[in-house]
């Protein structure tokens, strides 16, 4: 019998037949195969954006976000049982969640959490429980400069301050990250593992802030504070020749890592921007400056001074409730005289002095680059009758904000000038190109240089023989004006309520630095703004010119 | 009778061993003729025959290495799979050598034993203790030293007994169907339908049929075919998860994510690979996608990794393969050497067919491994096995020729 070759003829087609189906199946797959090929690998996972950094003029760091650690379970994977071995590392109520049985497939555990209880949590290998990597906004000075910084949500969105400000430039739009899914549910990363581990270019603010000066300023700012048991306080240093703010504190403070603190307005708030106050005295120099600007005053004209002046429907009286006698014009200033400033200020046309403190920058917001900046209150023109220009001259009956008063004595000190202040040296976005750049703006001419120079001249003396000598220091020449401003409620000045006050700059002959420091409702006795404020400029002061030496001798 | 007459002209060598039944069929037998009948064959003589098992032999381990080593499903040590499939291809291979050089006729006349060895030891799975249950079936025999899967022995034994019957008997077609033919299937397949393996017993339905029709015919074994598929029928009927991949297999979209996903994935395998493939190493599907990418799922892999190309060529391989066993069976002269070579092919190929159908969806999946390259330790040793006997058939083929010379034109 021969072989029979039949049945091998059926490998040949089987073999041609496992041919023709692989090349369909490799080049001409079902359109629903070749869907599933397309959709099933790959998956976009959201990247939490690098929000952009904070620094000073000096390069130090004052915000900036870092990498932590969330956890969250997948109750598909999840265990119960295994919530027993977390006991100790998350609190009880989240213990008790995750041992019983759960929705879903994300319950998050535990937010941001601190390094090390991170690395625990992720020690013990829990099946079902998953790390996810967010960002957490630190400020490594803690209170120091809070105010100005602000601070963001949870989701790393600036909420106050200059990350409020400055949140279109600072905040990072999550970015995505193509993953290679298993069908376990684990992901991973495709590409070069290092693309992801290098730092890209991060966004960054400028501030123009120094933060020794700063520091130096909070420091006495918050001695002065508990020693006169004030209720609020604020302190801002300019240098008056371009507008850009060297420090500004404010009084209480809170600590921006601490998000508890968030839900307290009153220490959240930034006194230095975002209250207004009627000035007192500190507002005389500019008052009179306009004054003599306008022809209402010359410098060499005396005044009679009362203890008290009445002007028609109100009583403007001396604080010292004491005549003065008489009194040049310079020494009203020097001396700090009500009713001779009254003089001067009944002289005034309403309408012109209007128009000319809305020319120095009051009754409207700052173009300064924050937020929550207020804009003060000058009464409208017809309001102006009686006793109310008289009181405007001594600073009361308007609300200015200590940046607008600090603003405005800038002009004074520096020639004539409004200069728009400026907060924020420089601000690049992710690209690393420079989206502002801070500087001096000067807004227009007020006041002649001679007029400056008298004025000047009397804040120098008031230091030296006026109510600003126990702010007198040996290390520099300042000049001061104080200011003891009364706080009125519902309409009526109250007795005991008062704001403290003191503007100085130095050094006289070549103004560096203007310092205000504004007191709000001293309660422990003491109240007139050189014995308040004062003592705490003499030692701002100086505790400034201790790092200007400090910096000369590195430089030696 | 011209071919039967034909046939008797030949030297038989099995003769003498075919159970006192001496001289109907031969009357050429002499013991003194495997002294001088002494060719000058070597390993080198067929070499295609051993060599393209070892080409795919290699790739599969290449394949499992390139799975393994990026941490297919639970897969622990990186390159433990590969050196373990390494140690079987290298047993295997022994193992080759060994049957190489014992005479056919020892197995001839111990295929019945071998074969009821073979039977109870498949039965032995059955018996708690010495069983090994995986995945609801008990296929592992556990001798404490040594663990593996008695039907591959089985598959192996009745091929050798069914060729052995089948020349032995002198029945006509029929009563050699019912009596004979029938018989070694029903037995054999006894303790695998308690197993239960489906995809085993499809493996030794087709040998035991295919063997039968090549021998005596396709008429019986084709009326059988209707019996038989209403028997399966009942059988896949009876089992849940058997049902669910015939229902897999005709809509596998009918539940992507569950009973379809397996032939799903393999399919996507395929088309990622495109025609020249993503290169090794490269493939998607290995991540957890493809279960048992290493086992049942390594033709697919293939098939992403290397392409059209790629898959062409192991089918192509696989082809050459069997070409050169038909030339082998062309060659044979005797009635048992040549249904021996068709049983030691189509239990090599049968494997593969169900193994690329099922990976292809043309066949209800069944969880049999791709000859040679899939891995597997006893599955590996015994293709080994039969390459052996193959080589040894061609041996004593080329000893009668170099004796006799070639006579068939």
């Amino acid at each position: 019998m021969r072989s029979r070759r039949g049945p091998w003829v059926v490998f040949v087609f089987v073999f041609a037949f496992l041919a023709w189906k692989l090349v369909e199946y490799h080049c001409f797959p079902d359109p629903r195969v070749y869907a599933q090929s397309q959709r099933q690998y790959w998956s976009r996972t959201p990247i939490i954006g690098n929000r952009g950094y904070i620094q000073d003029s000096k390069g130090n760091i004052l915000a900036l976000s870092t990498s932590v650690s969330s956890f969250f379970v997948d109750p598909k994977r999840w265990s119960p049982s295994s919530a027993s071995s977390l006991i100790g590392l998350l609190p009880q109520n989240i213990i008790q969640k995750i041992s019983g049985p759960l929705e879903g497939r994300y319950v998050r555990i535990l937010r941001k959490s601190a390094p090390e209880l991170g690395q625990k949590i992720i020690d013990l290998n829990l099946e079902g429980l998953y790390e996810e990597k967010e960002k957490k906004r630190e400020y490594p000075n803690n209170a120091l400069l809070s105010h100005v910084l602000g601070y963001c949500d949870f989701d790393e969105n600036g909420q106050a301050g200059v990350e409020l400000a400055w949140d279109s430039t600072l905040y990072e739009p999550p970015g995505h990250r193509i993953l290679i899914r298993q069908t376990g549910g684990r992901s991973i990363a495709i590409g070069d593992e290092r693309d992801y581990e290098k730092e890209p270019e991060i966004s960054s603010v400028t501030l123009t802030i120094d933060l020794r000066i700063q520091y130096v300023i909070e420091k006495y700012l918050d001695e002065t504070m508990k020693l006169h048991n004030a209720k609020w306080g604020a302190v801002l240093c300019m240098d008056p020749k371009t507008g850009a703010i060297l420090s500004m504190a404010s009084w209480p403070t809170f600590n921006p890592n601490n998000r508890e603190e968030f839900s307290h307005p009153e220490k959240t708030l930034n006194n230095a921007v975002g209250r207004a106050y009627e000035p007192g005295s500190t507002f005389k120099p500019i008052f009179m400056g306009i004054a003599i600007e306008d022809g209402l005053v010359r410098t060499n004209e005396t005044f009679q001074c009362q203890a008290r002046l009445k002007v028609a429907d109100g009583v403007i009286t001396e604080a010292y409730k004491r005549a003065m006698g008489t009194l040049s014009t310079s020494q009203i200033l020097i001396k700090s005289s009500n009713v001779g400033m009254a003089q001067i200020g009944i002289r005034s046309k309403p309408l012109d002095m209007y128009r000319s403190l809305l020319n120095w920058g009051f009754g409207k917001v700052g173009d300064i680059e924050l937020k929550g900046v207020e804009k003060g209150l000058i009464l409208s023109p017809g309001q102006w009758r009686g006793v109310v220009p008289a009181n405007i001259s001594i600073g009361q009956g308007l609300a200015v904000t200590p940046l607008q008063l600090i603003t405005a004595m800038a002009a004074v000190v520096n020639g004539g000038e409004y200069v728009s202040p400026y907060i924020v040296q420089e601000a690049r976005n992710s690209s690393g190109e420079i989206v502002y750049q801070g500087r001096k703006n000067m807004i227009r001419e007020l006041l002649t240089p001679e007029t400056c120079s008298w004025l000047r001249k009397t804040m120098r003396d008031t230091v030296i023989e006026g109510t600003g000598r126990q702010a007198d220091t040996p290390f520099t020449e300042l000049a001061v004006k104080t200011g003891t401003a009364q706080v009125a409620e519902k309409g009526k000045y109250v007795p005991g309520r008062y704001v403290a006050s003191i503007v100085g700059f130095w050094p006289y002959e070549n103004p560096k630095y203007l310092t205000l420091i504004v007191v709000g409702e001293p309660r422990n006795g003491k109240y007139y703004g050189g014995e308040v404020a004062g003592p705490a400029l003499k030692k701002i002061v100086e505790g400034m010119a201790d790092l200007e030496s400090f910096d000369n001798g590195k430089k030696l | 009778m011209l071919s039967e007459s034909y046939e008797v002209d030949y030297w038989d060598p099995f003769a003498t061993d075919l159970l006192g039944e001496p001289g109907e069929t031969d009357d050429f037998t002499d013991g003194l003729s495997q002294d001088f009948a002494k060719s000058k064959w070597s390993l080198r003589s067929n070499f295609a025959l051993w060599t393209i098992p070892l080409i795919l032999s290699c790739f599969g381990i290449l394949m499992i290495a390139s799975l393994t080593s990026q941490g297919g499903s639970g897969i622990t040590s990186p390159y433990g799979l590969p050196i373990k499939q390494l140690l079987f291809l290298m047993l295997g291979f022994g193992a080759m050598i060994v049957i190489c050089v014992i005479p056919l006729s020892y197995f001839w006349r111990m295929s019945g034993f071998f074969w009821v060895c073979s039977i109870l030891l498949v039965g032995a799975t059955l018996i708690s203790g010495l069983g090994v249950k995986v995945g609801g079936a008990r296929r592992w025999l556990n001798l404490g030293f040594i663990q593996f899967q008695p039907l591959e022995i089985l598959t192996l034994a009745v091929t050798i007994h069914m060729a052995n019957r089948l020349c032995a008997s002198r029945l006509d077609a029929k009563q050699c169907f019912l009596k004979m033919s029938l018989l070694i299937w029903f037995f054999s397949v006894l303790f695998p339908l308690f197993q239960p393996d489906f995809g085993g017993i499809i493996l030794l339905t087709g040998i035991c049929m295919s063997m039968h029709v090549v021998n005596r015919g396709w008429e019986y074994p084709l009326k059988a075919a209707v019996f038989l598929l209403s028997f399966f029928a009942l059988m896949i009927y009876t089992a849940d998860y058997r049902m669910g991949r015939i229902i897999a297999f005709l809509d596998p979209w009918n539940d992507p994510t569950k009973s379809g996903f397996q032939i799903i994935q393999g399919l996507v395998a395929f088309n990622n690979g495109g025609i020249l493939g993503m290169g090794l190493g490269k493939g998607l599907q290995k991540l957890n996608y493809l279960p048992a990418a290493h086992t049942d799922y390594i033709f697919p892999v293939i098939g992403e990794e290397f392409g059209l190309l790629g898959t062409i060529v192991v089918i192509a391989l696989y082809s050459f393969w069997t070409w050169k066993c038909y030339q082998l069976y062309a060659r044979s002269r005797d009635q048992a050497r040549s249904v021996l070579i068709w049983g030691m092919t189509v239990s090599i190929l049968f494997p593969l067919f169900i193994n690329l159908g099922g990976v292809m969806k043309l066949l209800p999946l069944s969880g049999t491994p791709l000859p040679f390259v899939s891995a597997g330790g006893t599955a590996l040793v015994f293709m080994w096995v039969r390459v052996g006997f193959l080589l040894r058939i061609d041996k004593e083929l080329s000893d009668h020729e170099a004796r006799y010379g070639v006579l068939d034109g």
